[in-house]
């Protein structure tokens, strides 16, 4: 059953379910403007980079350098982003950098002809008093420039991968852990619950985290006749310990409170 | 089994599917790349997708969740690769559909009625009325092109390599106006307009001016050859442009944004007609236009440009596609 948690499937204004031909479904990450700006300074630098230095090299050649200099000049503006978007799979330097990548609207890739056709068209985006790109990007809901949405494409971000490992709500058991009746057991809903809670509790304050937790805490703690000074954060922890980490591990530590270490030898 | 056994089982394979990933996007372009572990980097990423699939039935938790979304992200933008260039559909592109859309396409003639008639108005306006040039170019562009048309075209009068240099510059300068004329047209059609409508009266101008001034015989001298593929091309981008804004304008059913993208690509391949059309007249504009050959062969580069541009919209747009597409 994928859907009895809501949560998970829900999609924020910033991401794009995308089904590939396998039948996959994951989210994409729409990049906003700040980042895709960024990116395009990197990107600016490295052409003014790229057009000093042939700019040196052929007016050393001479006035016959400076037509070949000229016409490079005119295949860098024009080309670079559609061409290192076509044979780089979407990403310029500078999008390299930021972890960017553009794709096409359905999450697809893009081919060399939307590559060249968003690059060509980005002067009007930038066209100085309006920039109607970046107003094009606030109305539309995946962040696309008028150069984006000629060619039906967006921009996302890959960002980079942080690793499967989640908090388990620290692992090192408190006394908390030994509260909870050996038979307790979760059902599925309750895991959910727990574990978006510990999955998030660390973006809160200690007080807005008390505040939350408390509201699932004080049934637990009525029903099971806790003291009534127990963390709720720390129980909610403690219970999804329980509830996901192999018994024998937790048992192991759990039985021995840290105030008896030094009475053995 | 518990959650935290599970994820941890898996974790070594999600990892080896990292490192596949990393692996693929740093290998060199055209490379053949190890198939056996091609094919245990498309096994693997089939598992992920599969532990993705179940990962909310399984109650992972949201961490290992956001991981998994952003690991199949990664795999599935490195599998499906963008789509590079296909050199041997531009030649198909080029003399054969771009022709017959040119042809077939009202905004071509709108185009071309709208910068001719500006042109030629504006080139009758400044040759009865002196102020119109001045007012329109001002008096620092007009003595400009009088100097520098005052004597007729040598090789003595530029220095070596200058030729080059011109046509560097005309190629960088009048196809990227071309260029960004094309872009305008996103604007609803209206910044095609304005460039070209810009150009050609600022260019009317200088033309009206030329020819009522001393220096006339060498103006024309000098602009012949060039004319006719440069203000075709001038024609083409605004062309594009228009087609690109009017899809937006008259969206034949389709939501405006469809019609967009739909028309885009199309408009596109006529803009880079466009450039090539620019680029040539820029090596004639660089190396025959300022050249001591006779006046007699800068007219006949004139007529054969003429021609071809005939042969190539009309001849070649009116010939029935031999093979159909794949589409019919």
């Amino acid at each position: 059953m994928p859907s009895t948690n809501p949560t998970f499937n829900v999609a924020t204004d910033t991401t794009l379910l995308v089904i590939t031909p396998e039948h996959v479904r994951f989210d994409f990450h729409i990049a906003g403007p700040f980042h895709r700006l960024a990116a395009f300074f990197v990107d600016l630098i490295v052409i003014l980079l790229i057009g000093f230095a042939t700019g040196l090299l052929l007016t050393w050649l001479g006035t016959s350098g400076i037509g070949i200099l000229l016409f490079l000049w005119f295949a860098l503006f024009w080309g670079y982003g559609g061409l290192f978007e076509a044979l780089n799979n979407g990403q310029t330097p500078g999008k390299r950098a930021f972890n960017l990548r553009v794709v096409s609207q359905a999450g697809l890739t893009i081919n060399a002809q939307q590559a060249m056709l968003r690059n060509i068209l980005r002067g009007v985006d930038l066209f100085p008093p309006l920039f109607p790109g970046l107003f094009a990007m606030f109305c539309t809901p995946q962040f696309q420039r008028l150069g984006d949405l000629a060619a039906g494409t967006m921009v996302v971000l890959e960002g980079r991968l942080r690793g499967p490992e989640t908090s388990w709500g620290r692992r090192e058991p408190t006394p908390v852990d030994a509260l909870i009746p050996p038979n307790f057991r979760a059902p599925p809903q309750l895991i959910d619950v727990l574990g978006n809670y510990v999955g998030r509790r660390l973006d809160f304050s200690v007080a807005r985290r008390l505040d939350l937790s408390n509201i699932l805490a004080q049934h637990f703690i009525k029903a099971w006749s806790l003291p009534r000074q127990t963390d709720p954060d720390q129980l909610l922890c403690a219970m999804y310990r329980r509830a996901v980490l192999p018994r024998q591990k937790e048992e192991a530590t759990s039985h021995q409170p840290e105030s008896w270490s030094f009475l053995t030898p | 089994m518990k959650l935290a056994d599970l994820i941890e089982q898996r974790t070594d394979d999600w990892k080896a599917l990292e490192a596949d990933i990393h692996w693929v996007d740093t290998q060199r372009r055209g490379r053949k790349l190890d198939p056996q572990r091609l094919a245990d980097f498309a096994r693997r990423y089939r598992a992920v997708c599969s532990d993705l699939a179940q990962a909310t039935a399984r109650r992972f938790p949201p961490e290992t969740i956001r991981y998994l979304h952003q690991l199949v992200a990664a795999a599935h933008s490195q599998i499906y690769r963008a789509e590079t260039f296909h050199f041997r559909d531009w030649g198909r592109t080029l003399f054969v559909s771009v022709p017959r859309r040119i042809l077939r396409d009202p905004c071509t003639w709108i185009a071309m009625a709208g910068f001719w008639g500006l042109f030629l108005g504006s080139i009758l306006a400044a040759w009865m009325d002196p102020a119109f040039a001045t007012h329109m170019v001002g008096t620092g562009v007009l003595t400009n092109m009088e100097q520098m048309y005052s004597e007729p075209p040598s090789e003595q009068s530029r220095d070596f390599g200058a030729n080059d240099a011109m046509a560097g510059f005309y190629v960088f300068n009048n196809a990227g106006i071309g260029l960004r004329c094309f872009a305008g047209g996103l604007l609803l059609g209206v910044g095609s307009l304005c460039v070209m409508a810009f150009n050609a009266l600022m260019l009317g101008a200088i033309f009206g001016h030329m020819l009522n001034s001393e220096q006339s015989a060498n103006f024309i001298e000098f602009v012949t050859a060039h004319g006719p593929f440069e203000l075709t091309a001038v024609v083409l981008s605004t062309a594009a442009g228009l087609r690109l804004g009017w899809s937006m304008i008259d969206t034949q059913g389709l939501t405006r944004g469809a019609a967009l993208r739909k028309t885009a690509p199309q408009a596109l391949e006529i803009a880079l007609t466009a450039t090539v059309l620019f680029v040539l007249a820029a090596f004639i504009e660089g190396y025959l236009s300022p050249s001591e050959l006779p006046y007699s062969v800068k007219v006949s580069v004139a007529a054969i440009s003429t021609l071809l541009l005939i042969l190539y919209i009309v001849v070649l747009g009116l010939r029935p596609e031999g093979v159909p597409d794949h589409a019919s």
